[in-house]
């Protein structure tokens, strides 16, 4: 494919915008996050702080600006004022996830003061988590925890550190981008889920995970939240350091998935449980298309391999038929194993990241 | 060989660019090196003949020092070796060389350490590139079978001596070793221990950003690995710099056994993290994550990063960062034969190099000569020399160690 919007990406867009519509128009305000048998699930969540708000608001941002429909704008503008309480939320690391997807396309499509103010104040509400002996932002877990999904959590920061002109906020973002790719990051570019540090002398003490099979595995969310974070952090920077380990995740991850482009949750779990933990393949293809645009002579071939996870997902045992009943977008993703929450269910970032990767790969027209 | 564990026939040469010229100042460099190298190890080896000391004390060779382990006996009778093709008197370091290298022969069956290449790869492979003569080669096969029996499966790495539980970084320096046993052998579980070695070293010692730890400790049980920590290094998570020119010659070495660029890459790897330390510094101290740290320079780990330098300016097929890993280890190098660095001839120093450090936490051989420090400055202004007088750069020129086939 060569630019154009192939039939099966197409189709994909037609059943993920009704299947968000469908969502929002049977449960109004409600932002749930995985689906249980199909059905998505409105409890409270046994795991993290509610995180993933941000990612129904981002789909319906994207729907606004391919539709140009008034009425997908204003659902987009609703879903983004619920979120936006959270910009003050010291509870979680995961503003970056709350916003970007959300008040971040609002600012990109249509900037006004209310947008700036609403990034400055998340991105700094997130720079608040930083510890400064060790150089990195705690987790909601501990004092002394990083995760490599907060990797995805720096852009904030640094947006928040160009709109508002402060310098202080970008070298937090990139203090904690160095710790993560000295700790978190391997030298076979796997990665790490959380690492430990000692909070007041800011030593780095070993790798845990909670989501993979061990603290010394690849846990395959991880590896793509490293992708797309790394990524980031060079688009924001520019840190030729940050584009060689997004890369060298990316060449991990297509060394080790080839064409099955699906993974499984953990790459070295000798007996997975499951073939697939589709999430972790639709932030990869997102975040490979990002990348595609950053690494001039290898774009290309980011793009393709993002391409065929995407055509992959297409299919019919992931992505099911305009006509079937499943709510979400993506079958077989898997949120928590050992909280039993989301197992081969659809879940909220599984689906944003894939209606992500189809946006890129269909560009509106000029 | 199944593909998934090649290792090649022959090593890879080390080829500098076309054209590269060694700057000029080296020439005197080399003369001041080899003439204190000369002084120097005779006084050793006649004062205090048949002995291994590993450091100074205040300048003075600790014959009865303590060694926490024996990992160096190689490197005196390589230093002898070297200066019987660079000192006036030849023939008289060459009868001590060999003598040395007998004194050790016996090592080869030593499976309670772990560095049997650092002894044997300093020795008997130079004898055996000379001689062409299967006792010397097969010497050093049985010196890298020792090292595979070392191997356990479950963490798939090469233990150190401290802990069947403990890795270190520094026997990326001898799994050359057992890949050298595979190349001449056939055996496939050869190559199979050195590569799931090396692989297993480049996921858990090595991080993203290039630097190296020191030691991964690892659950025997399971094979899981749990942590990394130091023994000589600032701290658990800091950056000890000769560990880190262990990983970046180590890694270049094992390139050179087996083509596979994962090691390659992890080689340059290392090479920016040290250049990016330590710029026009050179000499790096003893970790580079010290705040304040109480000594300036660890000689030792640039001398051994020298010879990495040059040996992956050789390898890396660009013509750019060629010429800069090479201009590097000439700039460290020089430096290093500053008098500040460098004993003179008849000086009361009895080592070559000063300002070396072996164990700072056991408070062994601190800003002293250390005898791995004298031996990789040798090596590497060997292997320079050696280039310069074959004519200094021609693509078709073979210039460090691992001339000609292993098969021989």
């Amino acid at each position: 494919m060569a630019g154009g919007v192939t039939a099966d990406i197409a189709r994909a867009l037609e059943i993920s915008q009704e299947r968000v519509r469908r969502l929002i128009t049977n449960h109004p305000g409600q932002i749930p996050i995985y689906t249980k048998g199909g059905r998505w699930h409105f409890d409270e969540d046994s795991w993290a702080p509610i995180w993933t708000g941000g990612f129904l608001t981002g789909m319906i941002w994207i729907f606004a600006e391919r539709s140009g429909d008034p009425t997908w704008r204003q659902q987009a503008e609703k879903y983004s004022r619920l979120v936006e309480p959270r910009k003050l939320d010291r509870g979680t690391h995961d503003i970056g996830f709350l916003f970007t997807p959300s008040w971040g396309r609002w600012h990109a499509i249509d900037p006004t003061d209310e947008t700036r103010e609403v990034l400055i104040q998340a991105g700094r509400t997130m720079a608040g988590r930083f510890n400064a002996a060790g150089r990195y932002l705690r987790t909601w877990v501990d004092a002394g925890s990083t995760f490599i999904d907060v990797m995805m959590n720096v852009g904030i920061i640094y947006q928040a550190a160009a709109l508002s002109d402060d310098p202080e906020l970008a070298n937090v973002a990139t203090a904690h981008a160095l710790t993560s790719r000295r700790f978190l990051v391997r030298g076979d570019a796997s990665t790490v889920h959380e690492g430990w540090f000692d909070p007041e002398s800011g030593e780095f003490l070993r790798a845990a995970t909670h989501q993979g099979y061990r603290s010394d595995s690849s846990w395959v969310r991880g590896q793509a939240w490293a992708i797309y974070g790394f990524g980031a952090a060079y688009q924001w920077t520019g840190d030729t350091r940050f584009l060689d380990t997004a890369r060298r995740c990316a060449d991990l991850y297509i060394e080790r998935v080839g064409e099955n482009y699906v993974g499984p949750n953990d790459w070295e779990d000798p007996q997975p449980e499951f073939p697939y933990e589709a999430s972790a393949a639709s932030i990869t293809a997102a975040a490979m298309l990002q990348l595609a645009e950053l690494a001039e002579e290898d774009g290309p071939r980011y793009r393709e391999y993002a391409r065929r996870i995407v055509a992959r997902l297409c299919q019919p045992d992931f992505l099911g038929s305009a006509s079937d009943d499943w709510e979400g977008i993506l079958k077989h993703s898997l949120y928590h194993r050992g909280e039993n929450i989301g197992v081969q269910e659809s879940v909220m970032w599984g689906d944003y990241y894939f209606v992500e990767a189809l946006h890129r790969l269909a560009p509106l027209p000029a | 060989m199944s593909p998934r564990y090649r290792v090649l026939s022959a090593p890879l040469p080390v080829v500098l660019p076309t054209g590269y010229v060694v700057d000029d100042e080296f020439s005197a460099a080399s003369r001041r090196v080899w003439a204190s190298a000369a002084d120097k190890v005779r006084a050793l080896t006649t004062r205090h003949p048949d002995r291994f000391p590993l450091y100074t004390q205040g300048g003075a060779w600790a014959i009865d020092g303590e060694a926490w382990t024996h990992w160096c006996d190689g490197f005196l009778g390589g230093e002898l070796w070297m200066l019987s093709e660079h000192a006036p008197d030849g023939p008289w370091f060459r009868q001590r060389a060999e003598h040395y290298f007998r004194l050790i022969e016996d090592r080869k069956t030593d499976a309670d350490v772990h560095d049997l290449g650092f002894l044997f790869w300093s020795t008997y492979r130079r004898w055996y590139e000379e001689s062409g003569d299967a006792r010397h080669r097969d010497v050093l096969v049985q010196a890298g079978k020792t090292s595979a029996s070392r191997f356990l499966e479950r963490g798939r790495y090469l233990p150190s001596f401290r802990d069947p539980a403990s890795l270190f970084i520094d026997i990326m320096m001898n799994v050359h070793l057992v890949l050298y046993a595979a190349s001449v052998t056939g055996d496939q579980s050869l190559a199979r221990v050195g590569y799931e070695h090396s692989l297993t070293t480049r996921r858990y010692l090595m991080r993203g950003d290039g630097s190296a730890s020191h030691e991964g400790m690892f659950d025997l049980a399971t094979g899981a690995f749990l942590r990394q920590s130091t023994q000589q290094g600032y701290r658990d998570d800091g950056s000890w710099a000769r560990g880190q020119a262990w990983a970046l010659y180590g890694f270049g070495t094992v390139y050179r056994f087996t083509g596979d660029n994962r090691f390659l890459r992890t080689a340059i790897d290392a090479a920016d993290f040290y250049l990016n330390q330590t710029g026009d510094r050179l000499i790096p101290p003893n970790d580079w994550a010290q705040p304040d740290p109480p000594r300036k320079y660890e000689s030792s780990a640039a001398a051994a990063a020298a010879g990495g330098f040059w040996q992956l300016a050789g390898l890396v097929q660009n013509d750019r960062l060629a010429r800069e890993y090479a201009d590097y280890a000439i700039r460290i190098l020089l430096r290093l034969s500053e008098s500040d660095f460098l004993a003179e001839p008849g000086d009361d120093w009895e080592g070559i190099l000063r300002h070396g450090s072996y164990h700072e936490a056991l408070n062994l051989g601190v800003d002293e000569s250390v005898m791995f420090g004298d031996y990789w400055l040798l090596d590497a202004f060997d292997t320079i020399d050696q280039h310069r007088q074959q004519g200094g750069g021609s693509r078709s020129t073979e210039t460090t160690q691992g001339k000609g086939t292993h098969n021989g």
